[in-house]
């Protein structure tokens, strides 16, 4: 019994420690700031934007940004 | 169109093809065509699994070179009507080829079944991110054992996905589970932010039924497990094979007892 709680902690912590350093959490964090920059300009939500990271043949990251939009913001939001 | 699914891990021989096989037996059995595609390239051994190593005759360089159809390469499996697989290529790859080629690939297979079976490789390298640029669901394996689960976190972390993924524990062993000397399935699901689809038992006949007979015997412990995880998918449900059952009461006791004793 006791080991296993032992072990349990152990997972436990090894999980968190590895998350604080995720380099690929990045795409989330993209995401939602991509959101915000283009809700300025459009209408749209999070579930609008698709963002796709893949790698290509020569392994470099091929960042796809597909937004789809149903109404551009009307000026006065930039009037100034 | 297919539901494509990529079969993924953190840690190596956790049973990945394993499950992709059986998993893809089973669906076909149910009458789903279902297409397995092998993206451990180097690594590959589902052809092995299958049983079809000596029947290719395309693999898929060829249809990167444009040397046949996608459909050509196909080979159907000897037992399941329903199954097909997409023969990897096996060693050295002669040409360098990203999710793009695979992706057009698959779209053009897709619509010839219900399911795509796609075999990743382990770890969260470039080969991963390939391979899950090709699916639009995703089924993280893990063991019981604590660095396979730690390694499945950094897979679940890592899948950019709309859909939370779906999380296989296999080798499960009920007895050691009920004697505490194995990490539980609930402690394992309330660890990982994944979906629990199944949880599959330990089973000595695993690589050599694969090698010989096709599918498993429907009544073993395994099948059983396996035919839950295929309905589960199919229903959107979520019944789980309960691996600790046949060690509780009195029978079950005297089972455990005489297992720990071996
Ligand atoms: N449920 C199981 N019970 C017993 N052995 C298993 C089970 N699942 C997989 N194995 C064995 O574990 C080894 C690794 O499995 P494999 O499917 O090749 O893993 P991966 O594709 O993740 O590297 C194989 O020898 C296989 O027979
Ligand atoms: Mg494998």
């Amino acid at each position: 019994m006791k080991n296993l709680q032992i072990v349990e902690n152990r997972l436990k912590n090894m999980i968190v420690s590895d998350k604080k350093e995720n380099p690929m959490r990045i795409a989330k964090v993209l995401k939602s700031e991509i959101v915000n920059v283009l809700k300025n300009y459009f209408e749209i939500t999070c579930e609008d934007v698709n963002l796709d990271i893949l790698i290509d043949e020569n392994g470099k990251y091929d960042i796809q940004i597909n937004v789809l939009s149903r109404a551009i913001k009307i000026a006065n939001t930039f009037a100034d | 169109m297919a539901r494509k699914f990529v079969i993924t891990s953190g840690k190596g021989g956790v049973g990945k093809t394993t499950i992709v096989a059986s998993l893809g037996l089973t669906l076909a059995r149910l009458g789903y065509k279902t297409l397995l595609i092998d993206m451990d390239f180097g690594l590959n051994n589902l052809d092995v699994l299958m049983n079809i190593e000596n029947k290719i005759v395309y693999d898929i360089i060829d249809v990167i070179e444009g040397k046949c159809s996608p459909k050509q390469a196909l080979i159907q499996d000897l037992i399941e009507n329903n199954l097909y697989i997409f023969p990897s290529t096996h060693g050295f790859c002669r040409v360098k080829f990203g999710s793009r080629e695979l992706l057009a690939i698959i779209s053009s297979l897709e619509k010839y079944f219900d399911f795509v079976l796609i075999d990743s490789p382990a770890g969260i390298d470039g080969g991963f991110r390939r391979a899950i640029g090709c699916g639009d669901e995703y089924i993280v394996v893990t063991t019981p054992h604590l660095s396979a689960i730690r390694d499945a976190d950094k897979i679940i972390t890592n899948l950019i996905s709309e859909k939370k993924p779906y999380l296989i524990i296999n080798r499960a062993r009920g007895d050691l589970m009920l004697d505490s000397k194995m990490l539980n399935v609930k402690t394992i699901i309330n660890s990982l932010n994944a979906e629990i689809i199944g949880v599959i038992p330990e089973d000595d006949n695993v690589s050599l039924q694969l090698l010989t007979g096709g599918a498993f015997d429907e009544n073993t412990a395994i099948q059983k497990s396996l035919n839950m995880i295929a309905h589960n998918i199919i229903s959107g449900e979520n019944k789980i094979f309960d691996c600790t059952k046949k060690y509780r009461g009195f029978l079950g006791t005297i089972r455990k007892n005489l297992k720990s004793r071996l």
